[in-house]
């Protein structure tokens, strides 16, 4: 008798990946939680974030949009001003570092800072560069929004049961002068870069757990039920500035968020890891998730993550039930009852 | 002069004020009710009628609609199918309402043109422009009405901002025109005081139908109609002679 003998199939390479399709594999997850249809879910991070949230939502999960479009935008352009991405209108959170200056934001932990960027006559919000097409308007228009974003990511930390962060880089860019970070070097979408005050940090493994541990206690002490669900981007860096070749920097830069991701999870009952990075990246899957830049991952790699993650939610906690299709509203018989009226002979 | 009137169960009162006049202004009906007549509704090269699902084709048959040319009628008018209302009478009043939300001007500009491009109505006029029609067959497009100012989701409009509900109403106008259009705006008579709601004397007798029109608000619009016919009329016929 040895600890190997009674482990389950998906313990062993031979039985979990050499004798199956790739397709056909799975037990990539034991998840901690039992996610309720019903309970309030939150995505936040970097891009990969958004499609566990599209996922949920066309799922018949509780996936929460506290910042509303303007009624009447298309999907289309919802995407593009970045409504129903995230739970808030906040961008893509790329490091943890980022994740506290926010939850500190909305806590009101810490001020908001009143940088603002003008160019060509729009205005534009350092911390979310790219989430109005050309800027806004006015100086008013930006600050308005940003409190309107805080609140809703206060919102988000306050009434979720579960709050989903992809972690996405360790490279962030600082102001020197007051301490805060940029989602994005000043200049590259929009701002003026400037030597003397924005500094490059390629955030270390111990800074990286610290931020994290501190976002989760602030959201704690608001939202004591909060549970995380963690996850790392499988999206490599699009360029680097550690001076290493872009993808050794990607792979350090994903090891270490990992490694941030694995120390919560395992530490903490209410923390848990889900395996995204793995499943795109694992060379059992051979490259197939990505797009030919090798870089974006295409949708049957998205779909097939995403399958995982429902899948064993229920190979542990049992089937959910069928999600029912919307059944005819009283408005369309008051339709149908008109029509018959006015034409029936 | 011959006209067809497309739409969806707002029609109903109009049809029926049609029917109470007794005088046949030679006008043509073709109605399903919902939004499932003009998806599924496509005009051939030689501007005939087309339908892409049997509801329609069982309609257009019905009606003697069936490959028929566009060309042959003088008037086109298209009354409802969501312009205005887009999903529901519920979704307008939402929509006048998010006006006072602290969004971006860009981000609400965008909101107002996309309030109209997704219906199917706006859609339908850009098809019947695409058809290339003979210059002398007339084109109008009349929204949906307002909901009823009695429907409970209609309350609390006091939050409104005015000028960007008066932003809303000049898209709507501009836009359908661009496509060739004439836009027939709602009658003054039919609102309520608050101007985005249909006064109550014209609620639809159904308790919890706060969407259509009784007869009388049907026979208001359907002057617009009438006097859109009239306008483009032979001046012999108009006068009457």
């Amino acid at each position: 008798m040895n600890p190997y003998e009674n482990l389950p199939p998906k313990a062993f390479w031979k039985t979990a990946v050499a004798n199956k399709s790739m397709f056909d594999m799975s037990d990539f997850w034991d998840p901690k939680f039992h996610i309720g249809r019903n309970e309030n879910v939150v995505t936040f991070g970097s891009c990969f974030a958004q499609h566990i949230g599209n996922a949920l939502k066309n799922n018949g999960f509780n996936w929460i949009s506290n910042e509303s479009p303007p009624c009447g935008l298309s999907e289309e352009n919802c995407k593009k001003f970045n409504y129903n991405v995230f739970s808030a209108r906040t961008g893509n959170i790329y490091t943890t570092s980022l994740l506290k200056q926010w939850t500190e934001w909305a806590l009101e932990k810490a001020p908001v800072p009143e940088e603002i960027w003008v160019e060509n006559g729009r205005y534009f919000d350092p911390f979310r560069p790219n989430i109005e097409p050309n800027g806004f308007e006015s100086l008013k228009e930006v600050k308005t929004s940003q409190l309107e974003t805080i609140a809703a990511f206060r919102t988000s930390i306050k009434n979720a049961r579960y709050f989903v962060f992809t972690l996405g880089l360790t490279e962030s860019w600082v102001n020197s002068e007051f301490g805060y970070e940029y989602p994005m070097c000043p200049g590259t979408v929009a701002g003026k870069f400037d030597e003397t005050k924005h500094t490059f940090i390629n955030q270390q493994f111990s800074k990286i757990l610290e931020n994290l541990s501190s976002a989760v206690k602030l959201m704690k002490e608001v939202n004591p039920g909060i549970k995380f669900i963690l996850t790392v981007s499988p999206v490599p860096l699009t360029a680097t500035k550690s001076g290493r070749h872009v993808a050794v920097a990607t792979m350090a830069s994903k090891s270490i968020l990992r490694a941030v991701a694995d120390q919560m999870a395992t530490n903490r009952a209410n923390v848990d890891y889900f395996p995204s990075y793995e499943i795109i990246n694992s060379p059992i899957f051979r490259g197939s998730f990505f797009e030919p830049n090798q870089r974006s991952v295409n949708p049957h790699g998205v779909n097939f993550v995403m399958s995982q993650f429902f899948s064993c939610l229920e190979t542990k906690f049992g089937k959910y039930a069928k999600v029912e299709s919307r059944k005819k509203t009283a408005a369309a018989d008051f339709c149908e009852e008109a029509l018959l009226e006015a034409f029936s002979k | 002069m011959s006209s067809l009137l497309i739409g969806n169960s707002h029609v109903a009162a109009l049809k029926q004020a049609y029917d109470a006049q007794k005088i046949d202004h030679n006008l043509h009906f073709l109605t399903i009710h919902g939004n499932r007549l003009l998806p599924n509704l496509k005009i051939d090269e030689t501007g005939a009628l087309q339908a892409t699902n049997e509801e329609v084709r069982r309609e257009l048959i019905a009606q003697d609609l069936d490959s028929v040319s566009l060309n042959t009628f003088d008037n086109i008018i298209i009354y409802g199918c969501r312009l205005r209302v887009i999903a529901s009478s519920r979704k307008w009043i939402s929509k006048i309402k998010s006006t006072a939300k602290p969004f971006s001007a860009q981000a609400l500009h965008q909101s107002h043109l996309d309030f109209i491009h997704t219906t199917s109505h706006y859609k339908f006029l850009i098809k019947l422009q695409r058809a290339n029609l003979n210059e002398d067959v007339k084109i109008a497009s009349i929204p949906a009405p307002y909901p009823n100012e009695v429907a409970p989701f209609a309350q609390g409009l006091d939050r409104v901002n005015h000028s960007e509900v008066s932003k809303i109403m000049n898209i709507h106008k501009s836009e359908v025109e661009t496509v060739g259009s004439t836009f027939l705006d709602t009658p003054a008579a039919l609102l309520s005081k608050n101007g985005y709601t249909t006064h109550k004397k014209f609620k639809h007798k159904g308790e919890d139908d706060f969407s259509h029109l009784n007869v009388k608000g049907g026979a208001l619009v359907l002057e617009e109609v009438l006097n859109f016919i009239r306008n483009n009329a032979p001046p012999q016929m108009a006068a009457g002679t």
